[in-house]
């Protein structure tokens, strides 16, 4: 007995001394699945990071969540009508905020661009990327303190995704670079004391958590909370878990499994952030693939016979549709677009009129001695493993035989040169989630020279579809700087592709983001998720 | 003794050097480090080509190893990643390495920081969590264990070790998502003091909030501990009770307290000493699971996320610090049995 009451002892002493989490009710709490790896632009091709980066490098112009352009650091976005794009559209000239100025209240001048633009192809530089300074540009320079001239090789129509997404300081970087010779082992890569966003680094605890707080000396408006603070969290189940017991305000990569956890207790919004991301279906045009794929209407009764509706409300939830376009939700869709229809009856009939038929009575409709038995490879990703199942079923009481292969992601999404079965053309269809260079519409995916084989090992088109006619608009459209122009050419794009159904839209895949209502004014986008950061507020 | 630890000492030279070349070589054949550089979408073929170059990824797997241990300051390097190893530098290579036999284990790929100040910056992270963890392992299973023996076939023992082997056989995923939901999710909405679900001690401001952050992860890795270790306490304790000895000790008129502690304890504790002899090392380790689900940063984290990037300085940091620990550990096991048991020397 006095054991027992030493022990309710403790136990009530412990409950009275146990610390409140309660968070900071001013500051906004993240988690992310993975730590950003530096906030050097620079050295980073990762989505985290540059998530983050939002935060604290602004770019020239901010892509919103409806994808318009907002100057940020440009006093406006280059157009032909204010001069910003040269007759030719082979120059940008872009003007600069003059009151724009470096958080240690230095002025941020296109000089600064133009160290960016030298330290991206500076040699001793272990830069992520080049592009599009390497292949596209042929100068940058600076006018006067706030003009900038780009100089393009020839018109290139995506300059508006890629220009100068970040700005390096000058002032802070150039003598280390002078030092070092490199900025690869750069204090700024990991601590950016001076930036240009509208936050600040306050702390980076590797493996834990980023904190940030406002710029006092940010230009273009004034945070309203009082900072975010950044935690690394790896387990989806744990974000989950944390948004719902509210040690975290925003969570990304939510499963749609998980939306109805979060949303029942009212205080947690899901949200569906276009990403430029489609699942779809890639049909197999090549020699490698099944002879009945070479028929447009036999690709076209599959479709028929996928009740795509049907697994978008189940198995999604119906958080997401059916979608007809590989441009799905961007205005580069064709207009009035909607998707092959559910109808197993008009498959059918395609079906025996392009003479697939079962004719030996096994059950599987043939032609010519041969079965139709496709061969629908994905990744062991579960809810594709269901897609699967659910389709071998339909499939089958139509006549048509699916043989179902799962590989590892690193294995199915390997290139041509590495063995991959989807590059090499060992499928029928193959499904995966595929996107454009979004938020750029632009995509070599559906070119003829894309295809891999021995000489091309790193081509991109799984399909095959190879359509001169196709492959003349993608080229015309590259180069066509007006917007409204290029958007036209689109339009026909989609439609060849809506028509030659090489590959079909499975669903629209935007990314789910799970905000707690207390968090206002959150419009996240898909290219640059934190871009209006400044503006989000807290409410009581 | 003194000859006999230099001796081990030198043996293990060459033991480090075969592990850390086949670590090295396994590492290296797992695939490619600049594959996405961790984005949704890979970069261009050229970009790859380049950084390749530049990094020194695209040399044989014999010379990247070379480097790795000795440096790189014996050869020319491909400093702008063009196909073409450049004239050396007046002040040397922009990215010298030194090697690791002179403590440079490389800068990571995906941080470009030294490896060595990643991990570094971790340990003390994963010493305190599995420190904790093992404290409080031994201290219940010690309780548990000795309860057990003496009261063998009791009631007590008996729910014990049901208890035990419920326990054992939970996974330690399911013992931490039900402790984190019943603990931090459950009881914060029925308005219970809570725990955390994000167990991050660099947010701890005082000992008691350590204590309280640190509670579910040392909590998922005791309980299913507890019950081996208890397990192996409990027959070595019988086997030492039931000799000879302890009835002799008993026909001597010795209180039970006396016998059990100081006569049967420290006999059965002999072999529990080579048990947590080896189990220190893999400390260094962490937990991977644990760590993980309740975004512990510490070594098991790092070592999963910079696998999934195939970042092979990390990495081989990381498991040679191990190897070393390893041999070190296993080296003062041997010499705490001669504290233990005087019997034992070494020659």
């Amino acid at each position: 007995m006095k054991r027992l009451v030493c022990v309710l002892l403790v136990l009530m002493l412990a409950v009275g001394l146990a610390p409140t989490f309660a968070q900071d009710a001013s500051t906004v709490n993240i988690a992310l699945q993975q730590e950003p790896d530096t906030l050097s632009p620079l050295y980073t091709a990762m989505w985290f990071a540059a998530t983050v980066q939002d935060l604290i490098h602004a770019p020239l112009w901010f892509i919103d969540n409806n994808l318009n352009l907002v100057p940020t650091i440009a006093a406006e976005i280059p157009s032909t009508e204010n001069g910003g794009i040269s007759a030719d559209g082979t120059v940008i000239t872009v003007k600069l905020r003059p009151d724009a100025v470096w958080s240690d209240g230095t002025p941020l001048t296109a000089a600064d661009y133009v160290f960016t633009y030298d330290m991206t192809l500076a040699e001793t530089n272990t830069v992520s990327s080049r592009f599009p300074y390497d292949e596209k540009v042929a100068s940058v320079v600076a006018a006067d303190p706030q003009t900038l001239v780009v100089t393009y090789n020839e018109p290139y129509a995506a300059w508006y995704s890629n220009l100068f997404n970040y700005v390096l300081p000058a002032h802070i970087l150039q003598p280390v670079f002078d030092a070092d010779g490199t900025l690869d082992n750069a204090d700024w890569n990991r601590n950016p004391d001076v930036v240009s966003g509208p936050f600040v680094l306050e702390a980076w605890e590797p493996g834990s958590h980023m904190s940030f707080v406002p710029n006092a000396n940010y230009y273009a408006g004034q945070a309203k909370v009082a900072g975010f603070y950044v935690r690394f969290v790896p387990d989806d189940a744990t974000v989950v878990s944390s948004l719902i017991a509210g040690d975290s305000d925003v969570g990304t990569f939510i499963a749609a499994g998980d939306t109805p956890a979060l949303t029942e207790g009212g205080n947690i919004e899901v949200v569906l952030v276009p990403s430029g991301y489609n699942e779809g279906w890639f049909f197999n045009l090549r020699d490698s693939g099944h002879p009945a794929l070479d028929d447009v209407n036999v690709r076209r009764a599959l479709v028929m016979l996928f009740n795509r509706d049907q697994i978008n409300a189940d198995l999604n939830l119906g958080l997401v549709q059916t979608g007809s376009s590989f441009w799905e939700n961007t205005p580069y869709q064709r207009p009035d677009a909607a998707p092959i229809p559910y109808d197993p009856a008009m498959a059918a009939q395609l079906l025996d009129e392009a003479g697939w038929v079962d004719s030996n009575g096994d059950g599987t409709r043939d032609k010519d001695g041969v079965e139709l038995v496709l061969r629908y490879v994905t990744n062991q990703r579960q809810l594709r493993k269901d897609i699967q199942a659910i389709v071998q079923q339909e499939f089958e009481a139509a006549g048509v035989g699916v043989d179902i292969q799962n590989f590892d992601s690193d294995i199915f999404f390997a290139s041509y040169g590495e063995g991959g079965p989807v590059s090499i053309g060992e499928y029928d269809i193959a499904e995966y989630s595929a996107t454009s260079s979004f938020p750029d519409p632009d995509s070599s995916r559906f070119l003829c020279t894309q295809i891999p084989t021995d000489e091309k090992p790193d081509g991109e088109n799984d399909t095959g579809l190879c359509l001169p006619e196709l492959d003349a608009l993608f080229a015309e459209q590259a180069r066509t700087v007006d917007i409204n122009a290029r958007i036209a050419i689109f339009h026909q794009i989609d439609q060849i592709m809506f028509d030659q159904v090489a590959w079909t839209n499975v669903w629209y895949d935007p990314d789910l983001w799970a905000i707690n209502t207390r968090i206002t004014n959150t419009l996240v986008s898909g290219a640059d998720p934190l871009w209006n950061a400044v503006n989000w507020e807290i409410s009581s | 003794m003194s000859r006999y630890i230099v001796r081990r000492l030198l043996q293990a030279i060459p033991l480090f050097l075969i592990v850390s070349l086949i670590i090295f070589v396994l590492l290296q054949s797992a695939g490619d480090p600049l594959a996405t550089l961790g984005g949704r979408t890979p970069p261009r073929a050229a970009d790859r080509e380049r950084l390749r170059r530049q990094l020194g990824l695209d040399q044989p797997i014999l010379v990247q190893y070379a480097i790795w241990l000795v440096g790189n300051e014996w050869m020319f390097i491909d400093e702008n990643g063009d196909g073409v190893n450049d004239p050396r530098p007046q002040n040397g290579p922009t990215r010298v390495r030194y090697g690791v036999l002179r403590g440079d284990f490389g800068d990571s790929i995906v941080t470009r920081t030294p490896a060595i100040e990643i991990i570094m910056d971790r340990m003390p992270n994963t010493l305190l969590l599995m420190g904790a963890s093992e404290l409080v392992i031994l201290s219940f299973a010690l309780l548990i264990g000795i309860i057990s023996a003496v009261k063998q076939y009791s009631m007590l023992d008996n729910i014990l070790t049901g208890t035990s082997f419920v326990l054992f056989s939970m996974p330690v995923f399911l013992m931490a998502f039900g402790l984190m939901y019943i603990f931090a999710v459950k009881f914060r909405e029925w308005g219970l003091p809570y725990f955390p679900t994000i167990s991050n001690p660099a947010e701890a401001n005082n000992l008691l909030e350590l204590l309280w952050y640190m509670t579910l992860p040392v909590a998922t890795l005791s309980l299913i501990s507890i019950a081996a270790y208890s397990r192996y306490i409990r027959s070595n304790m019988l086997e030492v009770i039931n000799s000879d000895y302890i009835r002799t000790a008993r026909s001597k008129g010795l209180t039970e307290r006396n016998i059990l502690y100081r006569h049967a304890f420290k006999n059965a504790a002999l072999p529990l000493a080579t048990l947590i002899g080896l189990d220190i090392p893999f400390f260094l380790g962490g937990a991977v699971v644990t760590e993980r689900i309740f975004a512990w940063p510490g070594m098991g984290r790092l070592f999963i996320d910079h696998l999934s990037r195939l970042d092979y300085s990390v990495l081989m940091g990381l498991l040679m610090l191990i190897t070393v620990a390893v041999v070190v550990f296993q080296l003062l096991t041997d010499l705490v049995y001669t504290l233990l048991d005087p019997r034992i020397r070494y020659t």
